[in-house]
């Protein structure tokens, strides 16, 4: 008998269990992963059967701990989250594929596409009418977003959920007129990015996009009409309301830009979302409602401010859709069969008074009253959802706080017993509260709101506000969550307008690029009741240059993080200055509940009034906001949406 | 043609070619090598899961080949394990780890899946503590860093 060759006899001698498959950085080689102990008692799952008493522990591989891990659910991998750090870990990487979806599925940041469709599969999406369309976006959400278990499924029609039918203007556009540039673009981006297989997975850790190879043609495809009522599950909307008065039940009015998750960053934790559509002017030209990432307002159709008054906030809500609770949901029913109280989901909305500083362009100063500055700076702010009144000083807020939790109390415990209704639609015709969160939870939800108004924001530019945000839970549908957010402008430019503007001299600012870190905290039952003492939110405005988010988000991070989670009277400016301890994972502390948005704003002049059709109407003075990135922590989604509270 | 194969422990078993060819480690070594009637040693895997593992593959040796992107599909990569394999992972964690361990090792992807899906179902429903106590695993949080992740899933959690 001959001897095997050696070779392989080497290879096979050099074997190592623990060589990893894939490259994870989240989670060392063997260290504890599923290990069997040498005298554990037998799994009750599994039958006993003698086998020698084992004298090591056997360990398994990170890569099939990841294997193990990926076939459960997110409400089943939500304990293994508190099993060990380096279990946490492994856990947190698999969330992150489960709710950002398979890398091989993601779109194309450039074309907007999934790189591993046939073309004339994309087409075919591309292509599909209304009727098809749910079904499209079924198919998004299912292989995109909602791979988090739950959803709709695509047996889901707009009728039996009770949705409004999908509009027809969905229809590709094959030819798009920025075709050699975003060809240029693919390029480059594939150039930067080369193709990758799907089942390679040592680029996890990074931040790429797996893509398909350059088309001839760019598919420009609107995946949905943007004032429709419908979020896919999973995907996050930004609805720009016409009023500040208005609650979701003028929603018929809205403007919405849709976005859809595209990445994972890994090394922050968080889910990266785009807008669906390529902006279809190529920008912001041209006027209308919202097109793709624009959403656009004026004097007359989204409520401008007035002169003489203080300037009114436009809400926008971020909506998104609990995929997440609709596994819950279906996982409960098996496991203890108490899906009663949640069956659907639940709605939440976070709700905040307006912050008022924001930077020297924002033309409003921390005490809430309206500045004369000149300068053009627009922009995203807080807004009070709860009362929805316009932006007011500390002391009238002061003044309102108690009616405002009271009532936000009462929404909440209105919550607990309609939560049988959340499949309604009512959100379409009145703010009826639906929450379905089981009692235990929403009892902790009213503690964050009779402490709710207790939490601040202070800017990056050191200008700390005594605005008294609160939280409340507002309306909504379904598995919606709406965290409202106002959108001010900054400084509509009066001046300008008296000053010359009405006949001719057309306004044309150029872009500001901003980013805006949004961090939802309340206060817990214990705190000292300061005002001034929790960072909400950090924003950041430079001109003419993108600002990093990360930059913000790390100061912030270092600042307030650190494990002990405590915030200086001042914010972020007593923050701890200690280093987080090196090789300490990241994951093994509570991560921060934040969402980043990257948009452009400015002021631009049409040529001509929408409405009355006249050149000196100040209504063709619009802001449009642009938005080009939407960062969402992975903890902020596991947590529901929910305000993190500090006790 | 049988093909013999050589345990750790040097106990040598003899099995059909395409028995033994269901894994894809040995399905390459006897392609690089040709048909040589020399044992083929297996040096990480004991005697008894080896014995196993052949049983697993003699079960399933008209079994069609996985493809991959079947297995990637997540409609078909529900916990649900024929009854068959149920009962033959009806074995000790320790067994069930080593089986796991020498179908990674041998490449062999559906048995790998299945020891998977058992484990996975073994965690399934268990709260963060049986899962330490299941697989002896250390907790090594501190209580705060525990009560803060236990706070910020409970909503889920306590469905």
């Amino acid at each position: 008998m001959d001897a095997f060759p050696k070779n392989l006899l080497d290879a096979l001698n050099n074997t190592d269990y623990d060589k990893p498959l894939s490259t994870t950085e989240l989670v060392d080689k063997n260290q504890d992963g599923l290990t069997a102990p040498s005298n554990a008692p037998q799994c009750p799952a599994l039958s006993p059967t003698p086998h020698g008493t084992p004298q090591h522990n056997i360990q398994l591989p990170a890569e099939i701990l990841l294997c193990v891990l990926n076939l459960l659910s997110i409400p089943q991998l939500l304990p293994c989250q508190r099993v060990s750090k380096k279990f946490r870990a492994a856990t947190r990487t698999v969330l992150m594929d489960k709710l950002g979806g398979p890398s091989h599925l993601r779109q194309c940041p450039v074309c907007r596409q999934h790189p591993n469709l046939p073309h004339q599969q994309l087409q075919q999406r591309a292509m599909s009418t209304s009727g098809i369309h749910l079904g499209s976006v079924a198919t998004l959400t299912e292989r995109g977003l909602a791979r988090i278990g739950g959803g709709l499924s695509l047996s889901n029609t707009s009728a039996s959920l009770g949705l409004p039918p999908l509009p027809q203007n969905h229809q590709s556009n094959l030819n798009h007129p920025q075709q050699p540039i975003q060809q240029q673009q693919h390029q480059l981006h594939h150039h930067l990015y080369q193709r990758q297989d799907p089942s390679d997975t040592t680029h996890h850790h990074t931040d790429l996009h797996l893509h398909h190879p350059p088309l001839h043609q760019y598919i420009q495809r609107q995946q949905f009409h943007h004032d429709a009522g419908y979020v896919a599950p999973g995907t996050l909307a930004l609805f720009l309301f016409p009023h500040h008065d208005h609650t979701p039940t003028g929603w018929q009015d809205r403007q919405a830009v849709h976005l859809h998750c595209m990445g994972v960053d890994r090394a922050r934790e968080q889910l990266i979302f785009q807008p669906m559509v390529a902006d279809r002017d190529g920008g912001l030209g041209g006027g209308g409602t919202g097109n793709g990432a624009v959403l656009r307002f004026n004097t007359n159709s989204w409520n401008l401010p007035t002169f003489g008054a203080l300037s009114p906030p436009t809400p926008l809500a971020i909506s998104m859709q609990s995929t997440l609770s609709s596994s819950s949901s279906s996982s409960s029913s098996s496991s203890s069969g108490n899906s009663s109280s949640s069956n659907g989901s639940r709605s939440i909305s976070a709700s905040h008074s307006r912050s008022s500083s924001r930077g020297s362009t924002n033309g409003l100063d921390s005490e809430g009253q309206s500045s004369s500055t000149t300068t053009t700076g627009t922009g995203l702010d807080l807004f009070d959802y709860t009362t929805g009144q316009p932006r007011q000083t500390q002391q009238q807020q002061q003044q309102q706080q108690q009616p405002s939790s009271s009532a936000t109390k009462g929404s909440l415990f209105g919550n607990s017993e309609q939560s049988t209704h959340q499949d309604e639609r009512s959100l379409l015709g009145q703010p009826t509260v639906i929450h379905t969160r089981p009692p235990s939870v929403s009892s902790s939800s009213a503690s964050y709101l009779l402490s709710s108004s207790s939490s601040s924001f202070t800017p990056i530019n050191g200008n700390p506000s005594t605005a008294i945000p609160s939280w409340s839970i507002v309306n909504g549908t379904g598995s919606e969550h709406y965290s409202v957010i106002g959108v001010k402008h900054g400084d509509w430019p009066e001046d300008r307008q008296a000053a010359g503007r009405w006949w001719g001299g057309g306004l044309h600012s150029s872009m500001t690029h901003e980013s805006m870190v949004f961090l939802p905290w309340a206060r817990g039952p214990g705190g000292d009741g300061s005002v001034a003492d929790h960072q909400q939110r950090m924003l950041r405005q430079e001109m003419e240059h993108v600002v990093p988010a990360t930059r913000a988000l790390r100061e912030e991070e270092t600042r307030h993080g650190q494990g002990s989670r405590r915030r200086g009277a001042d914010g972020a400016e007593k923050g701890e200055e200690k280093e987080e301890p090196p090789g300490k994972m990241a994951s093994s502390t509570a991560g921060s509940k934040h969402l980043e948005i990257e948009y452009g704003a400015r002021v631009f002049e049409s040529k001509r009034c929408l409405f009355c059709l006249s050149s000196p109407c100040k209504a063709n003075l619009e802001i449009q906001l642009k938005f080009d990135k939407v960062r969402v922590s992975l903890d902020w989604i596991l947590s529901g949406f929910i305000p993190e509270v500090e006790f | 043609m049988p093909v013999t194969l050589t345990s750790l422990d040097d106990v040598k078993f003899t099995v059909d070619k395409d028995v033994a060819e269901r894994s894809i480690l040995i399905k390459n070594m006897i392609e690089d090598v040709g048909e040589s009637d020399s044992p083929i040693p297996l040096p990480n895997v004991s005697s008894a899961v080896l014995k196993k593992v052949i049983e697993y593959c003699e079960h399933h040796r008209n079994d069609p080949v996985q493809v991959q992107d079947e297995t990637d599909d997540p409609r078909k990569r529900s916990n649900d394990i024929e009854e068959w394999d149920m009962k033959f992972m009806a074995v000790d964690q320790e067994m069930l780890f080593e089986i796991i361990l020498a179908a990674n090792y041998l490449d062999i992807k559906p048995l790998l899946d299945v020891g998977c899906k058992t484990v996975a179902n073994i965690i399934k429903g268990k709260t963060p503590e049986e899962i330490r106590k299941t697989f002896n695993i250390v907790n090594d949080f501190t209580p705060e860093e525990e009560a803060q992740i236990k706070k910020e899933n409970e909503w889920a959690e306590d469905r």
